[in-house]
């Protein structure tokens, strides 16, 4: 298996809808139905479908935050995901203290940490408030720091759910410079969002949702004008 | 030298991380900060004291020593119990990023309250060796067993309770209300030997209660009432530490199914 390969096989996640000993009839929910899905190293997958088709479902079991219910899942290489704003950061201490704890997590020792956080924090763009505590950032700025760490970490696979839309200017071409250097470094990155525009853009691969698995997996455009299609006759 | 693999290395890494995050965001913020360690405990001391020095038969000094020594391992598993229990909800956030040593969020908790009990412990010993109390080598050896012991009973109960909470958010309501309880059915403020035989026998049901005889007798030379109940409340505070780390391992691979 190569370095930045991800495979699914028949992945089933159900949600417990009620918690307790007391209730004998278990309603659960099928988040993700028996999919399977291979993604190859390099491969810039964007993941489309409506709210509640289990694309978050589904970054958060790539990335390992939650276990599967049934099948099994293979990754190679460092995985870092950003799949909310606030996860891995503390909110009473500050921005400084938060890139050892976020740096952490996404995959790198002390040293590591200690060594890039200058490099971090001017990436970021948030210098004036790396010292204030986590809770008096704005959205945007949350973003920002975390995106700082999450491509300062040298991951082999980058998972992005809906949330470059609290970016503002200065974000957006973060973004993009980095997204033209992840295409370049051939890294493997899994983007789930509504705005088709930069799905287009940057991925070669889409990937559409419904309903807990598959309905269409395939070329950008193509998948993308099936997509509009079937939205557009709803 | 010791060898780490980084699987490990990154587990003590956490721990560091955390257990700076712990005792920056419990100390930085209070005017009196680390003060609180010592002065808490001898505020208790001294407010308790006040009131059940005419219920006992014990000297003054040994009392407030006797007693001392209760609250201070109470607040040790009080504190960290309650703090422990809503832990893993409260720090969803980190579960939300990526997988890590889960169980090191608890871990960093009772090793800061364990850390302010041994201070106080250490200043306790100093006191009563002033008052003409010995400390030994030997007592050493049994003071290092029954901070072992109690470290692991402490932690067995808040994984068992924390790991429970995520599913079951009734335990934080049970917890709170069983602590209190908890105190008095543990010879804290009184001593074993004024209960009656039948009642006193029932009391080492409760591993706390064994662990705190021990402790008294490794730092206050505190003749025990029996060896044989107390060697079980060491065993069942074993058991309950394995049977901790069993239920936090099989819950945490769910955690996030429910936060």
């Amino acid at each position: 298996m190569k370095i930045g390969e991800i495979l699914l096989d028949k992945v089933t996640k159900t949600y417990k809808l009620r918690r307790g000993i007391f209730f004998k009839d278990k309603k659960t929910f099928t988040a993700l139905n028996n999919l399977s899905l291979k993604i190859n190293s390099g491969d810039r997958l964007g993941i489309i479908g409506n709210n509640g088709s289990g694309k978050t479902t589904l970054l958060k079991i790539i990335s390992g935050i939650t276990d599967v219910t049934k099948g099994e899942v293979i990754t190679k290489g460092k995985i870092v995901s950003l799949l909310e704003l606030s996860a891995g950061f503390h909110p009473d201490i500050s921005g400084i203290d938060n890139i050892m704890l976020n740096g952490l997590l996404a995959g790198l020792n002390r040293c590591e940490v200690i060594k890039r956080t200058n490099k971090i924090i001017l990436d970021s763009g948030i210098s004036d408030f790396i010292k204030m505590p986590f809770y008096t950032y704005s959205s945007g700025m949350k973003l920002k720091l975390a995106f700082s760490v999450a491509i300062n970490s040298d991951p082999d696979i980058l998972i992005f759910d809906e949330i470059v839309s609290a970016g503002d200017e200065f974000f957006i071409k973060m973004f993009m410079n980095y997204f033209n250097k992840v295409i370049k470094e051939k890294k493997t990155l899994i983007f789930a969002s509504h705005v088709l525009e930069v799905i287009s853009l940057y991925c070669n691969k889409v990937l559409w949702m419904e309903h807990g698995n598959v309905r269409m997996i395939g070329e950008t455009m193509k998948v993308i004008r099936e997509y509009k299609k079937a939205q557009t006759n709803v | 030298m010791l060898r780490l693999t980084s699987n490990q290395r990154r587990w003590w890494e956490f721990l560091v991380t955390m257990l700076e995050r712990e005792i920056k965001s419990k100390y930085k913020v209070s005017i009196l900060g680390v003060f609180w360690v010592i002065l808490s405990p001898v505020i208790q001391m001294v407010a308790i004291g006040f009131i059940f020095i005419f219920f006992t038969s014990l000297k003054t000094e040994s009392y407030l020593l006797y007693l001392f020594s209760g609250i201070v391992v109470w607040n040790f598993f009080s504190s960290s119990v309650i703090r422990c229990t809503p832990s893993i909800i409260s720090e969803r956030f980190l579960l939300k990023k990526a997988v890590f040593p889960k169980e090191v969020i608890i871990v960093s908790i009772v090793l800061v309250n364990l850390m302010q009990m041994l201070i106080s412990t250490i200043l306790m010993i100093i006191a009563a060796v002033f008052l003409g109390i010995t400390f030994s080598v030997f007592n050493l050896i049994f003071f290092c067993l029954s901070i072992l012991f109690l470290f692991l009973f402490v932690l067995g109960c808040c994984f068992i309770f924390s790991a429970l909470n995520v599913k079951y958010r009734d335990i934080n309501f049970v917890v709170n209300f069983l602590v209190p309880i908890w105190f008095y059915v543990t010879p804290v403020i009184y001593t074993v030997s004024v209960l009656p035989k039948i009642i006193s026998s029932l009391l080492y049901i409760n591993p706390l209660t064994s662990l705190l005889e021990f402790f008294r007798l490794s730092v206050l030379n505190w003749s025990i009432w029996d060896y044989k109940l107390m060697f079980i409340g060491l065993v069942m505070s074993l058991v309950i530490f394995i049977v901790g780390v069993y239920i936090f391992k099989k819950e945490s691979r769910k955690f996030d199914d429910w936060i």
